[in-house]
């Protein structure tokens, strides 16, 4: 069975609805009309990120659903992303962040998840100055707050 | 910024899942990046506070220092001058950044005396005492004589004052007469009392763990503080971790009606000093309590009294091995359990530490299993039979053995000695087991391939495989045809010995590919913290091309896991991840490790390829090798390490310090 996905800009997704229940936004939609071909229209998501999705939830379609880790070996425990979520994830920017936004929307927790770990790879190991290159961000500290915050907050260094 | 990057910084619930795959150290880089990400970032790097981690060790040494005699220099300003800009750095900041803290540990008196004079500190969930360190030494403390009465009740009065904030509740509630000076007596009467501001300050405490250290530093005399105390949190306090002798645990929960997780040493629940234990709780039962941790000694009647009045017990950890010096019968054990039926809803039975030698535990088996039918979790120093047997027959829904400690090493000089093969018993006999976690136990290849394996849903096994005939580097040679040996009955027997080596092989291996749910299989460990003779020459000696040490050589025995050997028969284990043979003598080579990542699909850590060596300077060029072809051929598969740590932490972490920290977003 399969269900026809609408995005913003207008284009019509052809998917599994398995590949569809991903989301649990739709998921829960199609629980609600019940046996239906209406189109689902997702105004928040366009053609360019709603392809993006469509590829995860199909390379996904199998994994069991998420379950809180609930695992006491913290060598078990991990920030790992897996290999293919690893090259799926390389995006550029703006797209990367509209996954993020796009997952949120539609609830696909583990996607949101991936994206969230692909935000904080990014920002791991930076000066404060790479990060503000990094995402193209301005410094409006004057250079004594950014000496004083940094002092503030020295416990958190790593020694 | 991008549209959607600032979408993102936005919403809150997304800056939060982006904040926890970040450590202090990285959010500490955030807050200075710009003004909005320090608004994002700061109630992340503030959540949790703990003074053991981290710079704080180092910062607070140095205040130490710089301040010898901060409390009473700071008691002194705040009388006498008004000038607040004299206050240290970390007052300041606890000003500025308190109430962000939701989870509070503490461990030396400056943080908290600053945390508590800040008055900001006044959303926390949990508050941990650890501990009050600070810059004297304890033989001063000792020497000096015992306290002017009258300094300390001035210091107290002084504080009541200037925080108004349990103003004449701890009136007289101390014992300032502990033997110290006058001086020093007042400063820990301040700690201690700041701390109880910190308590009072924090009505939503779902968390606190009440250190002995306050009543080293300033024994408490007065129940009727405590019960106060207790009756201000007894809405939102569900786990008290409490280690002062002054209240007796049912009068305590008697004032705590939501606390289900709690944690007792130095109390009163038995009588102190008497030898016959005496029966608290005759008529009193406390529903609500889950988890109960005891950390004192324990007699089997002790044990009886706890199940029944924690009839609804979930989890129950014992610090000490039970003592079962009384020699009771089953007919007194069960008369003393309960009127109708002896049998508990107990669900975990934990030891939380090593049992000293000659520590007797065989009537766990007889006096305390059978009465506790719905185990499913067991933490044990070592599985014997009689424990093994107990289990299997009474517990059919096990599903979890571990032990407690992984030990120091496998080797034979430092290994634990448990009973071979009792784990065969829970393997043969528990169909629910899902973990066993016991590097110490070991099972015979021939024991195994005689006992067929009822755990088919096992999905973690950490154990020893052992008894296996293996070949030594000369017989190797003569199997191989690269030795010179030319006496055909040396050879014939070699062969005949090679040839049932395989057939163990193959036994196992037929009894681990049964194991189609197992997700991580370890079967090594070479974590060593034993002190080993200084390097000698003669405790060289070399395997399969390979040199090791004696004690630091590859454990003697162990599988193969060679496709020759037939490995490749684990290619049913399709959720295997993690595969770790640290420390066994395999003979794992390229072509292996290509059959790995090719044949067990969801494998993303191996671990053995690195051995820990304790001599400097030897490193083994093969292992190098492996390793890197390894990552050759997949990247993203971690490669374990040996932390020097891991064992002795993962079962702290495990135990010890296991009471969950809540969350909230």
């Amino acid at each position: 069975m399969t269900v026809i996905l609408v995005s913003s800009d207008n284009q019509d997704f052809k998917v599994d609805k398995e590949v569809a229940e991903r989301s649990i936004l739709i998921k829960n939609m199609l629980e609600d009309v019940g046996e239906s071909d209406s189109p689902i229209p997702l105004p928040n998501v366009t053609s360019a990120v709603l392809t993006k999705v469509i590829e995860y939830c199909e390379h996904h379609r199998n994994d069991p659903v998420q379950v809180p880790e609930e695992t006491d070996d913290p060598r078990k425990r991990s920030n790992d992303i897996e290999e293919w979520d690893m090259k799926f994830m390389q995006v550029d920017q703006e797209m990367l962040f509209e996954i993020i936004l796009a997952a949120n929307y539609l609830d696909i927790k583990p996607l949101l998840d991936v994206g969230c770990k692909t935000v904080a790879n990014i920002i791991k190991g930076k000066t404060p100055e790479e990060i503000r290159k990094a995402f193209n961000i301005v410094n409006d500290f004057t250079p004594e707050e950014e000496a004083q915050i940094k002092k503030e907050n020295e416990w958190a260094e790593d020694r | 910024m991008n549209q959607a990057a600032q979408k993102v910084w936005k919403l809150p619930e997304l800056t939060w899942n982006i904040g926890e795959n970040l450590r202090p150290p990285h959010l500490l880089i955030c807050v200075q990046v710009c003004r909005q990400w320090n608004e994002i970032f700061i109630p992340l790097l503030w959540r949790v506070i703990d003074d053991t981690k981290y710079a704080w060790p180092t910062l607070l040494k140095s205040l130490a220092k710089q301040y010898p005699d901060h409390d009473s220099d700071c008691l002194e300003r705040q009388t006498n001058t008004p000038n607040t800009n004299s206050r240290i750095w970390i007052e300041d900041v606890f000003v500025k950044y308190g109430r962000h803290i939701r989870h509070l540990t503490i461990s030396h008196t400056f943080l908290n005396n600053a945390a508590a004079k800040s008055g900001t500190c006044t959303h926390l969930q949990s508050l941990w005492l650890l501990s009050l360190w600070d810059t004297r030494t304890i033989r001063v403390d000792h020497l000096s004589l015992p306290s002017n009465n009258n300094a300390a009740t001035t210091a107290w009065e002084t504080v009541s004052e200037s925080t108004g904030l349990v103003s004449l509740i701890l009136e007289g509630i101390v014992d300032p007469g502990f033997p110290r000076s006058g001086h020093r007596a007042k400063l820990d009467w301040i700690c201690a009392q700041w701390f109880w501001v910190l308590v009072l300050q924090n009505q939503g405490l779902v968390t606190l763990q009440l250190s002995w250290k306050l009543q080293s530093k300033s024994p408490l005399f007065s129940t009727s503080f405590l019960t106060r105390v207790y009756q201000r949190l007894s809405k939102s306090l569900r786990q008290l971790s409490v280690h002062l002798p002054n209240m007796a645990i049912p009068a305590v929960l008697d004032v705590l009606p939501n606390v289900d997780t709690i944690y007792w040493k130095h109390t009163d629940l038995y009588s102190h000093g008497s030898t016959t234990s005496q029966p608290l709780c005759n008529t009193t039962v406390f529903p609500q309590v889950r988890t109960a941790i005891v950390g004192e000694r324990i007699k089997a009647s002790n044990v009886y009294d706890l199940l029944r009045t924690f009839p609804n017990l979930q989890q129950l950890c014992l610090w000490t091995p039970i003592d079962f010096s009384e020699n009771w019968t089953l007919q007194q054990a069960k008369d003393h359990l309960s009127n109708n039926s002896p049998f508990h809803p107990l669900s975990g039975l934990h030891f939380v530490n090593v049992f000293p030698p000659g520590a007797r535990m065989d009537q766990l088996a007889t006096h305390i299993i059978p009465f506790l039918p719905h185990l499913t979790e067991v933490t044990l120093n070592s599985l014997d039979t009689a424990v093994a047997t107990a289990l299997a027959i009474h517990c059919p829904g096990l599903e979890k053995f571990a032990q407690i400690w992984d030990g120091g090493s496998l080797h034979s000089n430092h290994d634990l000695r448990f009973e071979v093969n009792a784990m065969g018993i829970l393997l043969e006999r528990c169909p629910n087991l899902k973990i066993f976690d016991g590097i110490q136990h070991k099972i015979e290849a021939d024991y195994l391939a005689e006992h067929p394996w009822a755990c088919r849903r096992i999905e973690y096994l950490r154990c020893q495989i052992v008894g296996l005939g293996r070949l030594t580097s000369d017989e190797e040679a003569i199997f191989k045809g690269n030795s010179q040996e030319v006496d055909v009955r040396r050879r014939e027997e070699t062969k005949e010995k090679h040839r049932r080596c395989q057939e163990q092989h193959q036994k196992v291996y037929a009894q681990l590919s049964t194991l189609v749910h197992l997700r991580a299989l370890y079967l090594g460990f070479e974590y060593i913290e034993c002190w080993l003779e200084p390097l000698d020459p003669t405790t060289r000696f070399t395997i399969g091309g390979r040199l090791y040490y004696a004690g630091n050589g590859p454990i003697p025995n162990t599988l193969e896991l060679s496709l020759e050997s037939g490995l490749d028969r684990l290619s049913t284990l399709r959720r295997l991840e993690v595969l770790d043979f640290e420390g066994v003598d395999h003979r794992i080579n390229e072509a292996e490790l290509e059959w790995m990542v090719n044949n067990l699909p969801s494998i993303r850590v191996v671990g053995g390829l690195e051995e820990f060596t304790v001599f400097e300077g030897y490193e083994d060029p093969r292992v190098n090798d492996l390793k890197e072809y390894l990552s050759r051929l997949k990247p993203w598969i971690r490669q374990e390490v040996v932390d020097r740590k891991s064992a002795p932490e993962r079962c702290l972490q495990r135990y010890f310090y296991s009471l969950p920290l809540p969350t909230e977003l």
